[in-house]
């Protein structure tokens, strides 16, 4: 139950699967743009949780590092292909692109089924006390071993 | 005032009620897609009202027709916070046969906080179409 909620990590790819409502949609039932940015930040959440529960101590050293840190949106390069409409079950894919010592750059894809429909290039930082901080080591190496 | 500052949006009354900003008080990255779309639609809305018969034209020539985001790309600069006052500028960048690259900035006076290049494509029963002549000219005649 509690991993159909987080999805999964496959390959080093983390895949979360969502069922379209009808408030992520705008007046014609097809899917509003911003709410694909929920949806990818869905995604990226899901893919540090089950990080941090395949690695118990990881989540807890990042803690430690980095008190009270949380991960901001610093860029977003998005294409969107195709639409999604009202019920569809769509899928994240969320991948680390480039991790260096204060950013991540992780790409991610909105899919049904076998149809790609978004495409984006997302790179976070991290941020503790308000102020950019460097990524602690063990979240670093959680995320290049999925590369 | 609203013919002046159409793009003037106050973030408290974004913010406060309607679980735009989270705990912190931050504004929520997905909702600068909000605000600058209604950026867009201000800004086609007073070319609209400087030209009233653009708009039946566009409508004569593709009916129901309807602007889609193709692409975006988007500098996260600075947070907006909860009660800011904010100021949406939108330029046309690109004007095309079918589609139309806006760059778009969010500022808190003087600050830049958002930087955007989106490209929109003309949508019409579904399709993509050309964006009918009175539009681009329109548009065209506010590129910098």
């Amino acid at each position: 139950m509690t991993a159909s909620l987080n999805g999964e990590i496959r390959d080093g790819r983390h895949h979360m699967r969502l069922r379209v409502y009808l408030e992520d949609t705008d007046a014609g039932q097809i899917v509003y743009h911003a709410s694909f940015l929920r949806f990818m930040e869905r995604g990226r959440t899901n893919y540090l949780r089950l990080l941090g529960t395949n690695q118990q101590e990881l989540l807890a050293e990042a803690q430690e590092d980095a008190p009270g840190f949380a991960f901001v949106v610093r860029s977003m390069k998005i294409d969107f292909l195709k639409s999604a409409v009202l019920d569809d079950v769509l899928e994240v894919v969320t991948v680390p692109e480039e991790v260096k010592g204060a950013s991540i750059t992780l790409f991610q894809e909105c899919r049904r089924g076998t149809d790609l429909l978004v495409t984006a290039s997302v790179r976070v930082a991290l941020i503790s006390g308000g102020k950019a901080q460097r990524i602690p080591r063990a979240l670093r190496l959680a995320m290049q071993a999925d590369k | 005032m609203i013919l002046h500052r159409p793009n003037e949006i106050n973030v408290l009354g974004l913010s406060s009620n309607n679980g735009k900003s989270d705990f912190s008080g931050i504004v929520y990255h997905a909702n600068y897609l909000r605000f600058m779309e209604r950026g867009r639609t201000n800004y086609l809305r007073l070319l609209g009202a400087d030209q009233r018969a653009l708009f039946d034209e566009a409508e004569t020539e593709a009916p129901g027709f309807a602007f889609v985001v193709r692409a975006m790309q988007l500098e996260f600069l600075r947070p907006a916070h909860m009660d800011d006052l904010l100021d949406v500028v939108t330029r046309p960048l690109e004007v095309r046969g079918a589609s139309i690259t806006l760059h778009q900035e969010i500022r808190r006076g003087a600050i830049l906080l958002l930087e955007a290049d989106v490209k929109v494509a003309f949508v019409s029963g579904g399709r993509a179409r050309p964006i009918p002549r009175a539009l681009r000219v329109a548009m065209k005649a506010d590129q910098a």
